[in-house]
């Protein structure tokens, strides 16, 4: 306890979030949650090194391919999944402060961050189709739809862990004394966003 | 530290500090810096022409964004020693891989052609 105070901890979140007592050599939330991550990044990295071969063997399509591509689209994707998780890591630091009401407040900026994510790539969908961008068209844009639409279907399933953890600070169950749940949907959330900051510059900024 | 230890101090109230929500902080930073890179790559997206330097100037930037939401986001910086190194060599691989691709992907392409 010697280099960690109460006021260190309390700092969390303006100081230092790194001096979080709580997650000092420890799992954050539990192991179960970090099985997952890691299940979901492994299948992801499958899906990278498929680009990196797809890449070498059709240059010309991965070279025009980000061209046509909605920038914009992407990088407000881009925008509302970094911000979701800015704002579940301030739930977590006001949970853990006795602030359920903040909590609760910035988990539903989460999720309307995330349901803004959806609500833009579908757009972008469809936006696609009226550019005759489809999943057939050549090997990028097919390779582009399998990793968007997977990484999709993970941001909406991850926005109802988001609603269970707002449900669950609400009936109490989450607070200062007890959030190892909600921490393992923070971390879920944040993987869902750190798979993004792969996917975003290898379909929309590389060429 | 025991987790009672950590519960302990995590169920002290704040009464005592300054309003939290009231300054820049380090999750504030964080995300100010993340939307700075982001809006970066999309500029190089709109403008600049492929070229090695720019995909290791992106790789760089997505090393960079990862370790911050490893580090500050999902608090791994102190936390269980493996689950940390798993994370951060995640963003240290695949940008090195992103651009080796694009260095090699003559020899990527000759390596898995099945003749």
């Amino acid at each position: 306890m010697s280099a960690i105070t109460t006021d260190v901890f309390y700092l969390n979140g303006r100081g230092s979030v790194a001096q979080e007592p709580e997650s000092l050599r420890r799992i954050p939330g539990n192991r179960a949650v970090w099985v997952g991550i890691f299940a979901e990044l492994t299948e992801f990295a499958m899906f990278f090194i498929i680009y990196f071969i797809a890449k070498a063997h059709y240059p010309q399509e991965f070279e025009q391919g980000p061209l046509k591509l909605n920038t914009l689209a992407g990088t407000l994707n881009t925008v509302a999944l970094i911000s979701s998780s800015y704002f579940v890591a301030k739930a977590m630091f006001a949970i853990r402060q006795n602030r359920p009401r903040d909590s609760v407040r910035w988990l539903w900026g989460a999720l309307l961050a995330g349901l803004a994510y959806l609500a833009i790539k579908t757009w972008e969908y469809q936006w696609n189709v009226s550019m005759g961008i489809h999943s057939d068209t050549n090997s990028f844009y097919t390779l582009y739809y399998y990793m968007t639409f997977n990484h999709l279907l993970h941001v909406g399933w991850a926005s109802g862990t988001l609603l269970w953890a707002i449900f669950r600070v609400k009936q109490g169950v989450y607070n200062a004394e007890n959030h190892s749940g909600m921490m393992a949907i923070a971390c879920y959330w944040h993987m869902v966003d750190l798979a993004w900051i792969i996917i975003f510059p290898l379909l929309y900024v590389l060429r | 530290m025991s987790a009672a230890e950590s519960k302990t101090i995590a169920g002290q109230g704040g009464e005592s500090l300054p309003p939290a929500k009231k300054r820049w902080n380090k999750l504030d930073i964080t995300w100010a810096v993340l939307m700075v890179v982001t809006l970066l790559n999309a500029f190089v997206a709109e403008t600049a022409d492929p070229h090695l330097l720019i995909t290791f100037v992106i790789c760089l930037s997505i090393a960079y964004k990862g370790r911050l939401v490893i580090d500050n986001f999902m608090e791994l910086y102190n936390a269980n020693k493996t689950i940390r190194s798993f994370m951060r060599s995640y963003f240290y691989v695949f940008p090195v891989l992103i651009f080796l691709a694009d260095v090699f992907s003559a020899q990527i392409a000759w390596f898995t052609t099945i003749n």
